[in-house]
């Protein structure tokens, strides 16, 4: 298992922290937040930060 | 009918638009551009996993239970994360073992057999078909919807029974190109890349204009929802939100497991996959695609809900734009969603055709056409259409499903059947990865188990759901048992029915197979596939055999991929997996134990321990192991050549040598003898019959003659092609030969025999390799019989020496022995001689002294003494004559002048000479002559001196007034003269003493003898030197004969006269 793939597997397990219980409940409230309610706008923003490091992971690696 | 048409057109064309990319990119990968080898569409084409139930489901799904439709996306992103590792070692293992499919993996993980693979597919089979369905009916209800039609009025005014044929063709077409499924779909990944782009497009148009255009914006859209307070609690999980914590997890693992294990998402993953490479970028791709197709599904829920009043949730996507009079929207959202279920049709269908020909399909067939079993025919084109078929039935099935049962579904209720179903393999599978104590029936137990309890507890409820069966099942449970109620297992109450699956097939399956798998693990660990035997195998036979399945082109292709001098297990492990990948690793191990079985021919090489090695193996560990054999047999045989010098023991005990090593019944060495014949020396196991009716001078009317006068070996595969039968009939008549090779024995550039060896078992393939070993056996074997035929000779020749020093030792210790013998002979000689002269030597001095010193007057007393000295004188001298006539005779220098003679004046003349001694003895003498005896040759004086001696010797013997017969006659060709006394006779012990010398019989009265006692000795010599031969016959009392012979003139006269003074 080669560098990158360690990371990613990293990321992995931040996501797996990040989008589920119990974590997940200390978002799991009303309210909003720039007019949007508070756990679509985590969960997108949390899905969005994974795609964008793993991404840049990727992208490091082959240069 | 107008919008229908242009609705059923926009289907059709689009269909159509699909085949040309899939056409195009085929022709763009047979010039050698492979437009699939980019990791975009790679990531474009794991987007299969975004169908109908994404497209349409996910906001019917949001609208009515807010967040839920999410964690089927988030668990595919975090396991595309784990895509360098985990996903990884999955593709790279597939793609070294040859699978093709799901049931190919937990058969390769588990070891081959058919259960297993059959199981899985048949749980794939019952696990996809409602997903399918759920395709078929999302376009079906979709182009109702668009079209205004009523619902389903009989099978063929069902748009999706018509979208589902048009399926099949495209299914049929691009995704059974070939049967190699390893090969890529090339076309069909392509058209399926460019859906997934569709539909993304699509999709974010829809969810704009939706949200935008009649939404009024995102923060008005959720502003209006946060208002609601219904709507508001779809923005949290949890009681009362529709969707649970606990459901959350579920469907997240279920989408994780989901989105490799499905059979589509493991096609396009594994086999589609180009390079290893292409998953780290996949990595953050595909996340993104699923992060972008779903970015709008929340605003286009709420907006559905906000003023779609009355709409269906699962098609907000056409019946919002629809309600706006956004047509042309509307039709293009149709599009979507038909891009959608299509993609995922097609490549589901093709994955399936696969699975369900490589397992058991191809059994079924086999039994169903024994042509398959053992022709030759080519099978690629018949099982191409066979794979075609089974799509045509698999995308018909999913018909069935949607027309009978799936109607009371919602989208995502269908979908998430599958997901269930097809999470029962990840246990399996991933242990089988990772895990190395899991076993077959471990495996096997787990899946059925969790296939049960998927079975019942989601199938039959959804059975329930359709009407088919009763709800008292669900409410009191099955006989009224309430614990074993299907949505409330055991009394597990409190979760949604996919948790409460979940958890008790997880329950199920994991524990059956941990502890099956415990239960019946081997001692040994892993077990080990074995190689099938490859020493056979060649290049060419192996392109056959795959060219009967996959056509010859990618056979060739196959094979030419390997190096040139691959060795036949490298060759079969390709065949095999090129096989497997066709009709999968059960049927291709069995074809390929079959093939190694087929061909009789070949099965003779195997069992030759030689042949049949390809020369390509020559590196090879076989080779090696061989080559040491060989060497290991050289070196035992020059061990038994040196052991021994006996020529037979050691020809013997290198026979027994290669008959042990090389397997050969019969063996023989011929040697060439002196005659210039060619014999058998040593054998094994030939008749005698044979052996000496093969011994001949070499000739080429026989093999081992041939081989002896080329000096080259001569092999003989198979005796039923032999040229030669001269004396063959008579060896094969007791011993079944089918196999032969003579090897000369060549010591120093010459042939000195031949080394044969005959083999019974079945004809034989001799490699060059054995022929070069049996030539160097031959050799050494010469050099030894040379060596030993040399120590014959020289042990022969010592013994000859031997000999002759014994015989000459023998010589001359006899010489010696005579020698003394005549040491002592003379020394009594001289002795004798010396008494015999002293005896008248004394009375001479002695009467002489009377006679000075007496003065004897009287006249007559001093004649009588004189007399005495004058007796004894003439005694003396002739004695002394004799000695003389003795001492010529020994030194060879005796006279001799040989004439013709009269016998009758010799014999008067011998009579005068003794007559002084007959008158002194009163004796008378008879000759008898008989009448016309021819002269003979001979000597006068020493025929005299030889009748004398015989005379005075009868004189000395006779009694007083005896008788004296002289004879003379003729006796072959020579005359004989005898000369008879009365005397006493001679005992018969001395009858050939008495010619030795001083032998003579002396007279027992008196005390001296009479005569010299050389007379006979003298005799002897002189009868000898005429060419005659004298003896005595006597009688003891009866008187003796002498005689001797002369030879007559007549005869040799010419001869003679040399004789006589030869010496």
């Amino acid at each position: 298992m080669d560098k990158i793939a360690q990371r990613l597997a990293a990321l992995f397990a931040f996501g797996l922290l990040a989008l589920f219980p119990p974590f997940l409940g200390a978002f799991n409230r009303p309210g909003s937040l720039f007019g949007l309610p508070i756990l679509p706008l985590y969960l997108f923003a949390i899905w969005g930060v994974l795609v964008l490091v793993a991404w840049a992971l990727t992208r490091g690696g082959r240069s | 009918m107008n919008v229908t048409f242009w609705v059923a057109f926009l289907g059709v064309g689009y269909l159509l638009g699909l085949f040309a990319i899939a056409y195009a990119t085929d022709l763009a990968r047979e010039r050698g551009h492979s437009p699939v080898d980019n990791p975009w569409v790679y990531s474009f084409s794991l987007a299969v996993y975004c169908t109908s139930w994404t497209f349409y489901g996910s906001v019917g799904q949001a609208a009515s239970n807010g967040l839920g439709f999410l964690p089927i996306y988030l668990g595919p992103t975090l396991v595309f994360l784990l895509g360098p590792s985990l996903l990884k070692r999955l593709v790279s293992f597939c793609r070294d073992q040859g699978v093709t499919s799901l049931p190919d993996l937990l058969e390769i993980l588990y070891g081959r057999g058919w259960a297993l693979g059959s199981l899985a597919t048949i749980i794939m089979v019952i696990g996809i078909t409602p997903y399918i369905a759920l395709q078929l009916k999302a376009v079906g209800h979709t182009f109702d919807l668009l079209t205004g039609r009523t619902m389903a009025s009989g099978i063929f005014g069902d748009a999706s029974f018509w979208a589902a044929l048009a399926l099949s063709v495209f299914a049929g077409l691009f995704g059974a190109r070939s049967l190699v499924a390893t090969e890529r779909h090339e076309g069909m990944v392509a058209a399926v890349a460019f859906e997934s782009a569709v539909k993304l497009g699509v999709f974010l148009i829809l969810g704009l204009y939706i949200t935008f255009g009649i939404g009024g914006g995102l923060t008005e859209v959720f502003g209006k929802a946060m208002a609601s307070p219904e709507l508001s609690r779809l923005f949290l999980l949890g009681e009362g939100s529709g969707t649970s914590l606990p459901a959350w997890v579920t469907m997240s693992i279920l989408s994780a497991s989901a989105v490799i294990l499905l059979p589509r998402q493991f096609h396009m993953l594994v086999v589609e996959n180009v390079r290893d490479d292409h998953l780290r970028t996949a990595a953050w791709t595909f996340p993104a695609y699923l992060l972008l197709i779903n970015l709008l599904v929340l605003p286009v829920a709420l907006v559905g809900r906000l003023y779609g009043e009355g709409m269906a949730p699962d098609f907000f996507m056409i019946s919002l734009p629809l309600a706006r009079g956004h047509t042309g929207l509307a039709f293009l959202a149709f599009l979507g969603g038909f891009s959608a279920a299509t993609s995922m049709v097609i490549v589901a269908s093709v994955a399936l055709s696969t699975m369900i020909l490589h397992h058991s399909g191809i059994a079924v067939l086999g039994s169903a056409f024994p042509a398959f079993q053992g022709g030759r025919v080519d099978l690629s084109r018949p099982l191409l259409y066979t794979k075609r078929a089974v799509i045509f039935g698999v995308i018909l099935l999913g018909y069935a499903f949607k027309h009978w049962i799936g109607e009371s579904q919602t989208l995502v209720a269908t979908g998430l059947l599958s997901f269930s179903a097809v999470f029962q393999f990840a246990p399996a599978v991933l242990l089988g990865l990772y895990w190395k104590g899991g076993t077959r029936t471990g495996a096997l137990t787990g899946l059925a188990a969790g296939f049960g309890v998927w079975t019942y507890t989601l199938l039959l409820p959804s059975f329930v759901d359709s009407g088919w069966v009763g709800t008292a099942l669900l409410t009191h449970g099955p006989w009224g048992i309430e614990l074993l109620r299907p949505r409330a297992l055991f009394g597990l109450t409190g979760f949604d029915p996919w948790t409460h699956a979940l958890i008790w097939s997880l329950v199920f399956n994991l524990g059956a197979y941990f502890i099956l798998s415990l239960l019946t693990a081997k001692p040994g660990g892993e077990s080990s596939r074995p190689d099938p035997p490859a020493a056979w195998a060649t290049r060419a036979d192996l392109e056959g055999l795959l060219a009967r399945f996959v056509g010859a082109r990618a056979a060739r292709d196959v094979l030419e991929g390997l190096p040139e001098r691959s060795s036949p297990q490298l060759l079969l492990e390709a065949t095999e997996r090129c096989l497997a990948s066709a009709l999968g690793t059960q049927s291709a191990r069995i074809i390929i134990n079959s093939t190694l079985a087929w061909p009789r021919d070949r099965a003779v090489e195997i069992l030759d321990i030689f042949g049949g090695v390809s020369k390509t193996l020559a590196e090879s560990r076989e080779a090696l192991e061989r080559r040491l054999r060989e060497l290991v047999v050289l070196h035992e045989a020059s061990h038994a050549l040196s052991r021994s010098l006996d020529l037979d023991t050691l020809l013997q005990e290198v026979l027994l040598l290669i008959k042990r090593e090389f397997g050969f019944e019969h063996l023989a060495v011929r040697l060439m003898n002196d005659d210039g014949i060619l014999k058998i020396r040593s054998h094994v196991g030939l008749i005698d019959a044979y052996v000496v009716a093969s011994a001949m001078v070499p000739s080429r009317e026989t093999y081992f003659g041939q081989c002896y006068l080329d000096a080259r070996p001569v092999v003989v595969g198979d005796t039923r092609q032999i040229d030669k039968p001269l004396l063959f009939s008579k060896l094969v008549k007791d011993v079944p030969i089918r196999a032969f090779i003579h090897a000369p024995m060549t010591y120093e550039g010459r042939v000195i025999g031949v080394l044969t060896a005959y083999a019974s078992r079945g004809p034989m393939h001799f490699t060059d390799e054995f022929v070069e070993l049996f030539a160097a056996l031959a050799n050494q074997l010469a050099m030894a019989a040379v060596n030993a035929q040399l120590y014959a000779e020289v042990q022969a020749y010592s013994h000859a020496m031997e000999e002759k020093v014994a015989r000459r030792t023998v010589e001359l210790e006899k010489a010696n022995t005579r020698l003394r013998e005549l040491d002592r002979l003379k020394s009594d000689f001289l002795s004798t001689v010396s008494h015999e002269l002293r005896t008248p030597l004394t009375s001479i001095s002695s009467f002489s002294e009377i006679l000075l010193r007496y003065d004897v007057d009287d006249v007559e007393k001093r004649k009588k003494f004189v007399t005495i000295i004058h007796n004894e004188a003439e005694r003396l001298t002739r004695m002394i004559n004799d000695l003389l006539d003795l001492s010529k005779i020994e030194a060879g220098r005796l006279d001799m002048f040989a004439e013709s003679l009269e016998l009758e004046p010799v014999l008067a003349r011998a009579v005068g000479t003794t007559h002084p001694l007959l008158e002194e003895k009163a004796i008378k003498t008879v000759k008898i002559i008989e009448p016309g005896l021819p002269p003979v040759f001979a000597d006068a004086d020493r025929l005299h001196q030889v009748l004398t001696n015989l005379l005075a010797n009868a004189v000395k013997f006779s009694p007083e007034g005896g008788t004296i017969h002289i004879l003379g006659r003729k006796l072959n060709g020579l005359a004989q003269i005898s000369v008879a006394d009365e005397g006493p006779g001679i005992p018969s012990d001395r009858l050939e003493q008495i010619f030795e010398r001083f032998q003579q019989a002396r007279d027992p009265q008196k005390s001296h003898p009479l005569g010299t006692g050389l007379g006979l000795t003298i005799s002897r010599e002189i009868v000898e030197r005429m060419g005659g031969k004298i003896w005595v016959d006597s009688e003891l009392g009866a008187g003796a004969v002498f005689s001797f012979t002369v030879p007559l003139a007549e005869q040799s006269s010419a001869g003679e006269a040399g004789t006589g003074s030869a010496d």
